[in-house]
């Protein structure tokens, strides 16, 4: 088991009143798994992604990450956690705009303290991986979104990380491009990769052998939110013939 | 840490006119620091080694107004005060037994500039009345005639012996051996003249300017001490001139010889103190250095406002970098990689800062020395204080925005747009 989430609450302080982004959590993910978790915007995605991406904790509740209880750890160790166990694919890629591709994929090996010989290495064998192998020197401002997407990735599985941790990672990209990119996740995982993808997008989430739907802060399977979505419908449909 | 370099030199070199600007005030605060230390440092050497050449090794001990410390005694005017002896012979030979002393001799000495004629031409000059060995103690070089000798004293005849500065503006191209010039009421004729050692070419300081300037107006008119009485109308030794083996011994010996002469002083308002060339020169020194510590406190404030300008830009630069230590942090970077890349840059800011500082500083250093005659030393300890003072700086007010940075909230920081 590489995520254990159970019973997990965020609230947010607003004000002076706590907002519940998020209300019973449970989730599982083994090894070499493939979710997708759904949600339409406020449903509380990016607070849930940012508690597995150990970037936040949670109220209440028990997060445990490859066996790690992510709860009781310090602001240091959550810092290794994120380096070596997460790597984070964001919607908007995030590179440094003054580097280069090779120098983005090598920022996570140099945290690690990796050597410099070593670090070129695998940051090479990384944008290779990628399909970027010719255009390591190249500034992110003169690569196309798909190729940026392409590096950040390059980027996220140049530390061999337990999961892969994708924001919309297609939100920013055209279709020929965004499907690249799942190509690229499929074969990722096909190789042992555990990939969990945060997406609003149907088509995108299909691609993944498993999808969750998060709805008000609560997570629910693809069928029981068919159900909700087909109630509200009909509600709507109600409402409006009456 | 040389990839926390890497990093700051990127950053800097894609603003290079903010860097620049930020840079300026650090430039401007070690350049002035430098400029003022090569100059002061110039000047007190060069004070140092004239000391050193002056070939000056006598002290004049004198009675001074105990109320006002520049005020000397005017015999001519007032004669001796009550409470002050003239000088024994026995009190000078107790001098010229104390350490450090080589000889002694005792003078009198007019405070102000008599006047003086010849064949209608008037000037002034400052008159001693010397013993025969006052010539001995003295680094004086003789440029024609003849010094004192026994005749002079027994007969009581009105010679003199005159500096070739007054030689030359009282008879120009003429012979001033021989002349009779009238001192006060009484003739006096010329069996001598005399120049000082010293010969100052350039103005190199303001002490030789200083000594310059008192040699060219400072005419002296010698005279034996038992023909002043007919010039100065009576015959009292109230000075000593003191001959030293060695010029570190200045102060000590001076105090030794006041010390001997204030035992029979009763006078309330005068007593005796000694004045040398050393003793100007390390009040002139102590003048100095208190000017250079103003004029460094005051270039201090503007290495103070240059570290406020640099704290600025820093924090300008953490809020527009803040998405990237988002993403740095989001990717593993700990706190202390944070603060070390900010604090990096602050400190390869300021001490870019002082390097060139400290190059304008040389160049102006130089460039003032060459426009205004003053001597410039670079000296080495000052510059690597600056250029170490100006890390500080950075470390100092790179801290502040640096510490900001590692706190951020990657998740706030991602979201940051």
């Amino acid at each position: 088991m590489i995520l254990s989430l159970k019973g997990i609450y965020k609230n947010y302080l607003t004000g002076s009143v706590e907002v519940p982004a998020l209300k019973n959590i449970n989730l599982e993910v083994e090894e070499g798994d493939y979710l997708a978790i759904m949600g339409p915007s406020g449903s509380g995605k990016s607070t849930l992604m940012n508690i597995i991406g150990c970037l936040d904790k949670p109220t209440s509740g028990e997060y445990l990450f490859d066996g790690i209880n992510i709860g009781e750890q310090k602001d240091t160790s959550l810092s290794e956690i994120r380096n070596k166990g997460i790597g984070f694919v964001f919607q908007n890629f995030n590179l440094l705009p003054r580097e280069s591709a090779l120098e983005n994929v090598e920022l996570p090996l140099l945290y690690a303290k990796v050597k410099k010989k070593q670090r070129r290495e695998i940051a090479m064998n990384a944008l290779e991986k990628v399909g970027l192998g010719a255009r390591m020197d190249f500034l992110p401002t003169q690569l196309s979104g798909g190729q940026k997407q392409r590096v950040a990735i390059a980027r996220a599985i140049a530390n061999r990380p337990k999961i892969l941790l994708a924001d919309e990672p297609t939100g920013a990209l055209d279709s020929k491009s965004g499907d690249q990119v799942m190509e690229l996740f499929s074969e990722l995982n096909r190789e042992g990769m555990t990939i969990v993808m945060i997406t609003h997008e149907k088509a995108i989430a299909d691609c993944a052998q498993k999808t969750v739907v998060i709805y008000d802060g609560e997570l629910k399977t693809m069928e029981e939110f068919e159900q909700i979505q087909n109630a509200r419908r009909h509600g709507f449909g109600g409402e409006h013939n009456a | 840490m040389i990839e926390n370099l890497r990093l700051s030199i990127n950053g800097i070199r894609s603003h290079r006119m903010r860097a620049a600007l930020t840079m300026l005030g650090i430039v401007i605060g070690i350049a002035s620091i430098i400029v003022i230390v090569s100059i002061i440092t110039g000047t007190s050497e060069q004070l140092k080694s004239s000391m050193i050449n002056s070939g000056d090794d006598t002290i004049n001990v004198m009675l001074y107004d105990k109320s006002n410390p520049w005020n000397t005694l005017d015999p001519i005017e007032i004669g001796l005060p009550t409470g002050i002896e003239p000088i024994s012979e026995e009190t000078v030979e107790r001098i010229k037994n104390l350490d450090g002393v080589i000889g002694a001799t005792a003078i009198t000495k007019s405070d102000y500039a008599v006047g003086l004629s010849y064949n209608g031409k008037r000037d002034s000059a400052t008159v001693l009345g010397v013993k025969k060995d006052y010539f001995a103690l003295k680094n004086y070089v003789l440029s024609s005639g003849r010094y004192f000798i026994d005749r002079d004293y027994e007969d009581g005849h009105n010679v003199a012996v005159i500096t070739s500065t007054l030689a030359s503006s009282m008879f120009e191209n003429e012979s001033a051996l021989g002349k009779t010039i009238t001192l006060g009421t009484e003739m006096y004729t010329i069996v001598g003249v005399y120049s000082e050692v010293r010969d100052y070419d350039s103005i190199n300081s303001l002490m030789d300017y200083q000594l310059k300037i008192g040699m060219d107006s400072q005419s002296y008119v010698i005279v034996p001490s038992t023909s002043w009485v007919n010039f100065g109308g009576y015959e009292a030794f109230q000075s000593v001139v003191v001959k030293i083996a060695s010029p570190d011994d200045t102060v000590t010996v001076g105090q030794g010889v006041a010390d001997i002469l204030n035992e029979n002083v009763t006078s309330n308002t005068y007593e005796y103190r000694s004045s040398s060339l050393q003793e100007d020169a390390e009040s002139l020194e102590s003048i100095t250095q208190i000017i250079s510590i103003l004029l460094i406190g005051i270039a201090s404030i503007s290495l103070l406002v240059g570290g406020i300008g640099v704290m600025n830009i820093m924090l300008v630069s953490v809020t527009e970098r803040t998405k990237e230590i988002g993403l740095k942090k989001a990717l593993g970077a700990k706190r202390r990689v944070i603060l070390g890349q900010f604090l990096t840059e602050s400190i390869v800011l300021t001490s870019m800062g002082g390097v060139v500082g400290v190059l304008l500083g040389i160049g102006i250093s130089y460039l003032v020395s060459l426009l205004l005659g003053m001597p410039a030393a670079i000296s080495v300890p000052a510059v690597a204080i600056a250029v170490g003072f100006s890390m500080c700086v950075g470390i100092i007010f790179g801290i502040t925005p640096s510490i900001k940075a590692a706190n951020l909230n990657p998740i706030d920081a991602l979201r940051y747009e």
